[in-house]
């Protein structure tokens, strides 16, 4: 598969210097990948247990050479995937929802501790309304949750310190949390 | 205040709270808040949530806050921390020995990264990484669980640094680095001849030590995620597939290990040229090609082996040609002329008839040549493995306490690898008998009478006519001399599970023309090894038809037979085992003939040449079996005799003894667990000697009742006929006993059975000779 990897060296970084065309061109390049993989996985998953993370490094892995990408470069890259993922995932559960609506809610739950369990629909209504609030920590939860990004990667994409940014994913955490609360009463 | 911020306050307020002590956060929250509104109820909503910390990282591999360094693990007091990783976090830890302290690495897994089945997995695997010792290689000590459940793997602890790292310290150059690279892949190597691949190959876990000895540490245990293959050998998705991804070090790994795709060693070989590539960043041609290949996106385009890309980094180091570029002969001149400097200054005419023959000699590597090269590259690592697998992995296994469900999964693997090998093996006769004698071995463990084996008739018997299949049609010495080996294993199989005794003989016929087939001159060590299969196949059919003058002259024949190749080879250990082999024959025909003492003569003999065998190969189970087996026949030999109580008593100790080991060697092994069963009733017999009737009795009773069990199980035809004699044994404890009504019960019970057998064609002679008495006996009752 020849995908002209130093292409997308040039175009993460003409992105990272602010031409929005190289990013569309980014996304482009990325989301029939990522969709392709976020699909054979669910289908493999069974739903039941699915770790976004991985997405995103199949994803970030497949499409490029990291090893000719630096350290920054992929850390901003896999943020970028994050964002998508995110899309894909909540698309497919909105899909999914609507497939079974008389049945019961989404299967498609996220890799989260304790009984308790929501779906992705809510979660990402919960993160728009975060993205309105402070849209920095919509981003960190982006990161964190769908992309499974470590916190010196966030660090990293974010220009916050390792620090701040724990802090701030677990306050978003912690919020979010609450907001899916209310919101599924 | 808006809803939007009172969000904005909650946030920011929820956030700075995080800097204050637990304890602390109370009052520390009242000064900032003074009434009970929308603000606080807010943040204690989020205070809760955050308790419940429910939303976790997507990949679960970071947790938020650090874990504190544990005092202990396992025998082990944690004196610092060395890392910490996605995994978990490498300790330091000392533990007296004696009077030194011995330090490991140790390394603890997060808790919630590995789930049950993982831990198992682990478990089960440290012992074949323990067994991995290469002095390359960081060992691995131990492993274990924490109190709480958390695993640890306990490692040689290194002090190193990584390979990079040290290379430019010592300034080396390409050469020095190339060489240190081919010490990298021979411990690579080594591991993948014992199935363990790394999984995670890069320079951080390739360390040297100050006296410049290379290490690599972390093997097998990289990416344990990975391991979850089924049995049947079809991939599958990782039940926890985070740690798999996540702890793939970027640049280093293989692109398949991002399909579901089980890791093999090519994994490895692409991790070693990433690791070459970063070893040695300006490279020639050569070089490159050797990177490039081992790289390749398309596995089977990598070397097939790690040990042919080391050759090819040999090669480069010595100025010889890389395989990985596929050079003409002005290539390959070239770098003749390059290693020959000094012969440049021969004359021209000297010069001109080397790289003349040079031509010749590349010209004839043709291209069929290449092909059948590749190919035989290709295969070289499925015949590796599989031959690792039944032949070295199963041999050491069999001696490891309780690994008998390991062995069963072995097999069934290498089964599947045997089967790759034989559907490509095509028309190449090598190939094919190598698959044959895989299938041969496989037999032999899973269901082959006569040695201990897993009891899997069936599946034995398909592999044999596997191995047969395979064989057809290869008229060479080699081909028919394992043929006759797997006729005469296959005549055990018909004569002990079918009690088919015709089949067996016209096996064993047949296996001995093949044998007399092949001319004198080709007839070596593994030609002589079949004939003793053979001579075993014939010896077990007539002592099994009870016809003592057979056996008797068959074991005269095997002893004579094998005394020729004594004198050339006297502590070879087949001719000493044919050797015992021949007096414990001999001891049968003697019982079976009621020359008892002649035939206790040949069992002492045989039980001193077995354990003077086993001195030199302890714990090897066919000679356990074996050495058992022959005191349980001597046991029953001195039984009979009048004052020979002593010896019998001995010889039952020895055969007690021999199947309490091989029972704890191999508890599920079908073929001990129907011998211990023979053992035990010759032990119950032994009691009603002594006069003690009634545990006697309870023992015997005992015997039978296992002995049924295994019947409703399986319905052979070998445990009726074993049945009929322990009925007739119990009748006969209970005859002395005075226990007449049991004794008939027990005698009726044998008849039934005896009938059964006869209908179905079963019956042994051994058997039927008990019938006579058992029908005057019961003319009593």
């Amino acid at each position: 598969m020849k995908r002209g990897t130093d292409n997308t060296q040039q175009m993460i970084v003409q992105w990272r210097d602010g031409a929005a065309s190289a990013r569309d061109r980014l996304i482009q390049h990325l989301l029939p990948e990522l969709k392709q993989i976020a699909a054979a996985r669910l289908r493999g998953e069974g739903g039941s247990s699915l770790s976004t993370g991985d997405l995103i490094n199949d994803a970030v892995l497949k499409l490029i050479r990291i090893d000719k990408i630096a350290l920054a470069d992929r850390a901003h890259f896999m943020a970028l995937s994050s964002r998508l993922m995110r899309n894909i995932l909540t698309d497919h559960a909105r899909a999914k929802l609507s497939d079974k609506r008389r049945h019961q809610k989404v299967e498609l739950n996220t890799r989260i501790d304790g009984e308790q369990r929501f779906d992705l629909e809510s979660l990402d209504s919960a993160l728009i309304r975060l993205g309105a609030i402070d849209p920095q920590l919509m981003e960190i939860v982006e990161m964190r949750y769908f992309g499974g990004m470590t916190i010196t990667d966030i660090a990293e994409v974010s220009g916050l310190s390792e620090p701040t940014v724990k802090r701030r994913w677990q306050t978003a955490r912690a919020w979010l949390m609450t907001a899916i609360d209310g919101n599924e009463g | 205040m808006t809803e939007g911020e009172l969000e904005r306050e909650a946030i920011m307020l929820f956030e700075a709270m995080l800097d204050i002590a637990e304890a602390d956060r109370d009052a520390w929250l009242t000064q900032r808040i003074t009434d009970n509104g929308p603000l606080r109820t807010r943040i204690e909503a989020m205070r809760r949530a955050d308790r419940n910390a429910m939303l976790r990282t997507g990949a679960a591999t970071e947790t938020v806050t650090d874990d504190p360094i544990p005092e202990r693990i396992g025998a082990y007091r944690i004196v610092s921390l060395i890392g910490r990783g996605g995994m978990g976090s490498v300790y330091r830890g000392e533990r007296d020995v004696g009077d030194f302290d011995h330090v490991a690495a140790i390394k603890l897994v997060k808790p919630g990264l590995l789930s049950t089945s993982l831990t198992d997995r682990l478990r089960k695997e440290r012992q074949t990484l323990a067994q991995l010792r290469h002095p390359n290689i960081a060992q691995l000590y131990d492993g274990g669980e924490t109190p709480e459940g958390l695993p640890f793997i306990v490692m040689e602890y290194v002090d190193g640094e990584p390979v990079l790292d040290w290379a430019k310290s010592k300034a080396l150059d390409p050469r020095g680095r190339a060489a240190l690279f081919v010490t990298i892949c021979n411990a690579v190597a080594f591991a993948h001849r014992h199935l363990v691949v790394h999984r995670d190959l890069t320079p951080s876990n390739i360390l040297v030590t100050s006296d410049g000895t290379v290490k690599l540490i972390d093997f097998g245990i990289a990416k344990p995620a990975d391991a979850y293959v089924r049995d049947d050998d079809t991939p599958e998705t990782p039940a926890s597939p985070s740690i798999a991804s996540l702890s793939l070090t970027l640049g280093f790994a293989a692109p398949e290990r991002l399909t579901s795709l089980r890791v093999t060693t090519a994994a490895d070989t692409y991790s070693l040229g990433r690791v070459l590539a970063a070893l040695i960043p300006d490279r020639d041609t050569d070089l490159s090609a050797v990177v490039e290949k081992a790289t390749a996106t398309d596995m089977d385009k990598r070397y097939a082996t790690v040990d042919a890309m080391r050759d090819d980094v040999s090669a480069w180091i010595d100025d010889m040609p890389v395989t990985a570029r596929q050079g003409g002969w002005r290539y390959r001149a070239a770098l003749f002329v390059k290693r020959h400097r000094l012969g440049t200054v021969l004359g021209s005419a000297a010069a001109f008839a080397i790289i003349g023959a040079l031509i010749v000699a590349t010209v004839a590597y043709s291209r069929a040549e290449r092909a059948r090269q590749a190919e035989a590259a290709r295969f070289a690592e499925v015949r590796d493995l599989a031959g690792f697998m039944i032949f070295d992995l199963e041999n050491r296994l069999s001696r490891v306490v309780g690994t008998g469900e390991a062995r069963v999964a072995l097999t069934k693997r290498a089964q599947t690898y045997l089967s790759k090998l034989a559907q490509n093996a095509g028309s190449s006769p090598a190939l094919r008998l190598e698959a044959a004698r895989g299938f041969l071995q496989l037999a032999l463990i899973r269901g082959i009478p006569g040695q201990p084996n897993q009891g899997d008739r069936a599946g034995a018997r398909r592999d044999l006519v596997d191995a047969i299949r395979l064989l057809d049609g290869i008229e060479t010495a080699e081909a028919k001399t394992l043929s006759a080996r797997i006729l005469a294993k296959r005549a055990l199989l018909e004569a002990h599970a079918d009690i088919d005794l015709d089949k067996a003989g016209a096996s064993v016929a047949t296996a001995l023309d093949l044998l007399g087939g092949v001319p004198e001159d080709r007839r070596g060590a593994e030609w002589r090894s079949a004939r003793s299969d053979v001579r075993f196949g014939q010896l077990e059919l007539a002592m099994l038809s009870g016809d003592a003058d057979a056996l008797r002259n068959l074991a005269v024949t095997l002893s004579s037979e094998t005394r020729k190749y004594r004198d050339v080879s006297p502590r070879d250990y087949e001719v000493r085992l044919d050797q015992a082999l021949a007096e414990h024959y001999l001891g049968l025909a003697g019982y079976l003939s009621d020359e008892l003492i002649e035939g206790l003569k040949h069992f002492s003999e045989a039980d001193r040449r077995l354990a003077a065998i086993i001195k030199d190969q302890p714990n090897e189970p066919n000679l356990l079996y074996l050495r058992a087996y022959n005191a349980y026949v001597g046991h029953g030999t001195a039984d009979g005799l009048p004052g020979r109580q002593s010896e019998a008593r001995k010889f039952l100790n020895i055969a007690t003894n021999s199947v309490d080991r091989l029972l704890a060697v191999e508890p599920n092994d079908a073929a001990m667990r129907s011998f211990a069963a023979s053992v035990q009733q010759a032990v119950a017999q032994q009691m009603s000697e002594e006069g003690y009737f009634a545990q006697a009795i309870t023992a015997q009773s005992k015997v039978i009742e296992n002995y049924l069990a295994a019947y409703h199980r399986d319905k052979s035809a070998t445990t009726a006929n074993k049945l009929v004699g322990s009925y007739q044994a119990l009748a006969i404890i209970a005859d002395r006993a005075g226990q007449t009504q049991q004794a008939c019960r027990a005698r009726a019970s044998a008849v039934g059975m005896l009938d059964n057998l006869r209908k179905s064609g079963e019956l042994l002679g051994s058997v039927e000779a008990m019938e006579g008495d058992i029908w005057s006996a019961l003319a009593r009752c």
